[in-house]
């Protein structure tokens, strides 16, 4: 049971309160409510002891394309709009926010922000390793479904182990980073714990109280674990390196078999060894400071929070486990204080905290502690459960309040979210709603049971990894490497058991091997998109970064805007949803106005109205493409307000 | 605001002293931060005054590990030189691959660099080296030497953009920290031009025109209903997308302008048309456009693919050289031409005779921008194996584009995460301009 507190003990806590985990099923919208309330207490507080007045409410309509926009990640279908329209219950705004947070549309948009988060993106050749994240990926999305918490999805990228395409996805978290293990190092701390540490990696920061011998002692914890590259025919030495010294391996018109050979061992190679780890970390040969020599070992050791200290006179074969609990650890200042900073950042759309080089709230800042706390212990009351967290930060009133101008006078989210441009992934979500009758109907299909290379059926994906591993010797290995390769070429190989899937199922109900052209919502698309994509031009992150992405306006967008995308695939083709409404015997006034619900979720101004009749009535379909065309280029329609 | 509260008297202490010691030592704790070592030597450099005159850049980007010994730094009678022959050429003492006549004319234009060297062979990475300066990180994305040079030269032509990428790979190219104003506009297809800029064929003039007066009146309403500068800038990138749409510069994007006798010389492939393109974007006043050639990974068949890359190349250098000098634009325009790396002197006869990657000694071109033509800089040894004098990082490739343009390549620039960044990379006091080329 959530503890009832009175407001006043709240507002006079500055400390973090420790309270019981509570399973996710309990947190019912009553719950919620009752804690919204709480938290708009606390911000009432900041606000008076600001000499600030609490802004005033958006009208419904601006709510439900807010609403929209933040939990499901697109705008509403005129489904939606109609849904809420004509509820008339008197908590018809909290109604819709449960309906928002239960639909398949927030799955979408909360894989968006883990990808962006854990960088996740496809198959990349990197360090001389062919990495792939589909294993991670899959695991993301499945963790969303499963509403997993993030205090078990942490501790699960940190020390999941095994082969990721038989066992946990999670194990991938450190392969994504192979080879740039110090950069994963910094990305952790960032990603978990809202600290900025990249500067510490080559010198103290002298922007922070970092030092550097403070990033070694933290990235000695992931230092020395083992990737499964190392099979035990290899002796230590990469794959590619043994192959190549085999004769027979570099024969004339084999060739391609290094490749085919790459691929097959990079799915039987990746992941984390079991028992494995070192706990300790060479100082760097420019190790510059008196704390230390350079390529002196120093061990795994926490500079806050609870106190860990590994040895560094021998290896530590569970510093994986150790580095996450102590990451997840309620002693651990930041863990809950950074998730529920980007939390309160997304849902309410400006950062509460105030250092950018410190991503975590703070309790004991002088105006907007008491708020920070209640929000830290919010995150570890829901057992750091962030649909229902998101969905309480979505049922204050402060979330419904009327925009500001921009992010100083929005005064962190309290007096109203700034006014900016969407996300790519939002603008192209939103396009996509007025394409496909269900937006989300085009979903990404994840089986990755059966091997294909070249397009050619290699056979089971466990029985591939299980028999790589059964090899004693280089020579074996590349005996049966060949021998696969040379049935894939010829077309001699195993019979697949069944057809091959397509890559997703388009919303039209095609099957479709490709989904770079596909018309898909962002999170079913390749991760991150063609680098020429709609989605790209716009500022999706690159997942090289953590918050790689960007909302900043480009010629190439207007541009595209007007004369792309927005043309070849919502204005111009007969077969839309947003056509359809052409296409309907209702009048032309009529159809202006759904033109301005379904893209603007607004009705017409009598003004707009009439110059919406007009153009239908005399230009026809082209005037109904001029006005289509019109509305999705305007601010209006391409920013959150 | 200080949240070291969260965290242990030892950092209280660290901040106290940090503090303490900028207020009351007036010391700075943060060497790294503005005046450098670099910056004091290269001082004392320039005080012999060689200043580059370009006001505008053509990157030529060779992409996968142009094969400098079969190309630019022959070794003729080594075993290493394989069956590749060697021309004279008008720049004296230097002979090139007899893969490149035409560019064996002009060579008394170009400063060719034969020790340029780096450390990294891995493609990704050495590329990234030479288009941003620094090495590749997970925490950060760089920068691209375009990016740099608009933001500390600025645009020359309000219209179009300052920096145009044409068929350069997209994760090299991009603005980074800096952000999209300093993106470059892609073109992928020379002959189809800046993406966006026409009417969707199904769109009249007269329909356009209607869908901007509508969107009009809407926005007026909602700038009222919804003040907010972040808006009203994103509106201003409308019009000056229509703007750009009804420009008379959009001309430069427009090959037919040619006659088809020089665009022939060029050559009627990608890099030939697209280095028509460059000099035609020059001539509208775009600062920084790169230009990519990619295939040079010759790890099999090395001499028959570096021949098959040298005739698109041999046409499409010579010629643009050739028109810029004509056109008196090559004193204002540096040409730069660079790979990632170069490629090993052993020839792998199990590759079918290749060459894998060679970071060690390398080849670059510098032409214009007040570089001195028809010189040899720096020396390998014998099997072009290493450097044997004056080498010349991306480091120094970079600083010396930046001192082409009349940049100070020290000047440093924060990024919104407050890390300090330098045009041509890593504060480090070797490096800087090559400043003995320019004449």
């Amino acid at each position: 049971m959530i503890r009832f507190l009175s407001a006043a003990c709240l507002a006079a806590l500055g400390a973090l309160l420790l309270a019981p985990n509570l399973p996710a099923a309990e947190i019912t919208p009553e719950a919620m409510a009752k804690e919204a309330t709480r938290l708009d207490k606390l911000i009432s507080s900041v606000l008076q002891s600001s000499e600030k007045s609490e802004p005033a409410s958006v009208d419904n309509a601006t709510f439900l394309r807010r609403a929209s926009l933040i939990a499901i990640g697109r705008i509403p279908t005129l489904a939606e709009i109609q849904e809420f329209t004509t509820d008339s219950a008197i908590d018809k705004r909290h109604r819709l926010t449960s309906r928002l947070y239960q639909s398949k549309g927030y799955q979408s948009h909360m894989n968006n922000w883990l990808y962006d988060h854990l960088r996740l993106d496809g198959v990349k050749l990197q360090g001389g390793y062919f990495s792939s994240n589909a294993p991670l990926i899959k695991w993301s999305r499945q963790a969303v479904r499963e509403n997993k918490s993030w205090k078990a999805m942490t501790r699960e990228l940190l020390s999941a182990r095994g082969n990721g395409w038989t066992g946990s996805g999670a194990s991938h978290y450190y392969t994504r980073d192979i080879g740039m293990p110090l950069d994963n190092s910094a990305n952790t701390l960032r990603a978990f714990l809202g600290i900025r540490m990249e500067c510490a990696q080559c010198h103290d920061d002298p922007g922070s109280k970092w030092e550097r011998i403070d990033f070694y002692n933290l990235a000695a914890f992931t230092h020395g674990k083992s990737n499964l590259g190392r099979l035990d025919f290899l002796k230590g030495r990469g794959l590619f390196v043994n192959m190549s010294s085999e004769k027979e391996y570099n024969a004339p018109g084999l060739h391609h078999l290094h490749f085919f050979s790459d691929a097959i061992g990079q799915y039987a190679a990746s992941g984390i060894e079991a028992k494995k780890g070192s706990g300790r970390i060479k100082l760097p040969d420019d190790y510059q400071y008196p704390d230390g020599d350079p390529g002196e070992l120093v061990e795994g050791r926490t500079p806050f929070g609870g106190k860990v200290r590994l040895d560094s006179k021998k290896p530590t074969p569970d510093s994986l486990e150790q580095f996450a609990t102590w990451v997840v650890g309620d002693e651990n200042p930041t863990f809950a204080g950074s998730i529920a900073a980007r939390m309160w950042l997304r849902v309410m759309g400006a950062a509460l905290h105030n250092d950018d080089n410190e991503e975590f709230l703070d309790p004991k800042d002088p105006v907007t502690g008491a708020l920070s706390s209640g929000l830290v212990k919010l995150m570890r009351e829901y057992d750091y459960d962030l649909h229902a967290f998101q969905q309480t930060l979505m049922l204050t009133k402060a979330f419904a309040a009327k925009s500001a101008p921009d992010k100083e006078t929005s005064f962190h989210g309290l007096l109203g979210r700034p006014i900016e441009r969407m996300s790519a992934e939002q603008i192209w979500d939103s396009l996509v709603t007025l394409v496909l009758e269900d937006p989300e109907s085009a979903q990404r299909i994840e089986t990755m049971e059966n091997l294909y290379l070249h397009g050619r059926y290699i056979g089971r994906l466990d029985d591939i990894i299980e028999k790589v591993h059964s090899f004693k010797t280089v020579k074996a290995y590349q005996d049966w490497i060949i021998m696969k390769y040379q049935e894939a070429r010829d077309g001699t190989g195993p019979e697949a058991p069944e057809p091959r899937p397509p890559t997703y199922i388009a919303g039209h109900g095609r099957l479709m091997t490709s989904a770079i052209l596909g018309i898909a919502r962002a999170s079913e698309l390749p991760s991150p998109a063609d680098p020429n994509h709609f989605l790209q031009k716009f500022g999706q992150s690159d997942r090289i970064s953590i918050d790689g992405a960007t909302n900043e306006g480009s010629l190439t967008q207007t541009l595209q805007m007007l004369n792309g995308a927005t043309q070849e695939i919502v204005a111009t083709p007969k077969d839309t949803m947003i056509r359809k409404i052409l296409q309907s015997p209702s009048t032309n006034e009529d159809k202006g106005a759904l033109l301005f619900q379904s893209i603007l979720t607004r009705q017409p101004t009598d003004q707009e109205r009439s110059l919406c009749t007009q153009e239908l009535d005399e230009r026809k379909v082209k005037g109904f493409t001029n006005i289509v065309s019109a509305l999705v280029c305007t601010p209006e329609f391409l920013f959150i307000y | 605001m200080s949240s070291s509260q969260n965290f242990t008297d030892e950092f209280s202490r660290r901040e106290f002293l940090r503090d303490a010691s900028r207020k009351f030592l007036g010391v700075s704790l943060a060497p790294m931060l503005g005046g450098s070592l670099a910056s004091q030597a290269f001082a004392e450099k320039t005080s012999v005054t060689k200043t580059g005159s370009a006001t505008n850049v053509i990157f030529l980007n060779m992409a996968g590990g142009m094969s400098h010994l079969d190309t630019f730094d022959l070794k003729p009678g080594q075993d290493v030189q394989g069956p590749v022959k060697g021309i004279p050429t008008t720049a004296d003492g230097l002979q090139i691959a007899s893969y490149l006549p035409r560019t064996a004319e002009i060579m008394r234009e170009v400063c060719t660099i034969h020790s340029m060297q780096s450390k990294q062979g891995d493609h990704d990475q050495a590329s990234y080296i030479l288009h941003k300066g620094y090495e590749q990180l997970g925490t950060i994305v760089h920068p691209a030497i375009g990016s740099w040079v608009n933001r500390l030269k600025g645009t020359e032509n309000a219209t179009l953009p300052g920096y145009i990428a044409v068929n350069s790979p997209a994760n090299m190219i991009g603005a980074g920290w800096m952000g999209a104003k300093f993106a470059p506009a892609v073109v992928t297809n020379p002959e189809k031009g800046l993406e966006g800029t026409t009417r969707h064929p199904s769109v009249s003039e007269e329909d356009f025109e209607r869908r901007l007066s509508l969107a009009d009146t809407v926005n007026q309403r909602f700038h009222r209903e919804n003040p907010s500068p972040n808006a009203k800038n994103f509106g201003t990138l409308f019009d000056e997308a229509v703007r750009v749409m009804k420009s008379e510069d959009l001309a430069a994007f427009d090959l037919t302008k040619e006659t088809p006798a020089l665009r022939n010389r060029y050559g009627r492939d990608a890099f030939g048309q697209g280095c028509l393109l460059a000099r035609r974007l020059v001539e509208h006043g775009v600062r920084f456009t790169e230009v990519t050639l990619g295939g040079w990974d010759t790890h099999y068949d090395n001499f028959t693919a570096v021949q098959a890359r040298c005739q698109i190349l041999d046409s499409a250098y010579s010629t643009l050289i050739t028109d810029l000098k004509e056109r008196g634009l090559l004193n204002s325009t540096l040409v730069v031409l660079s790979s990632e790396f170069g490629r090993t002197p052993d020839i792998q006869k199990e590759h079918r005779n290749g060459r894998s990657h060679h970071p060690g000694a390398f080849t670059s071109l510098l032409a214009g921008g007040g570089v001195k033509g028809g010189q040899i800089y720096g020396k390998t040894d014998e099997h072009a194996r290493t450097v044997t004098e004056n080498p010349v990082t991306f480091h120094d490739l970079n600083s010396t584009i930046a001192h082409s343009l009349g940049l100070n390549h020290t000047k440093v620039i924060h990024s919104p995460s407050n890390r300090p960044f330098r045009m041509a990379g890593p504060d480090k006091e070797d490096a800087g301009p090559v400043i003995e080329i320019f004449g």
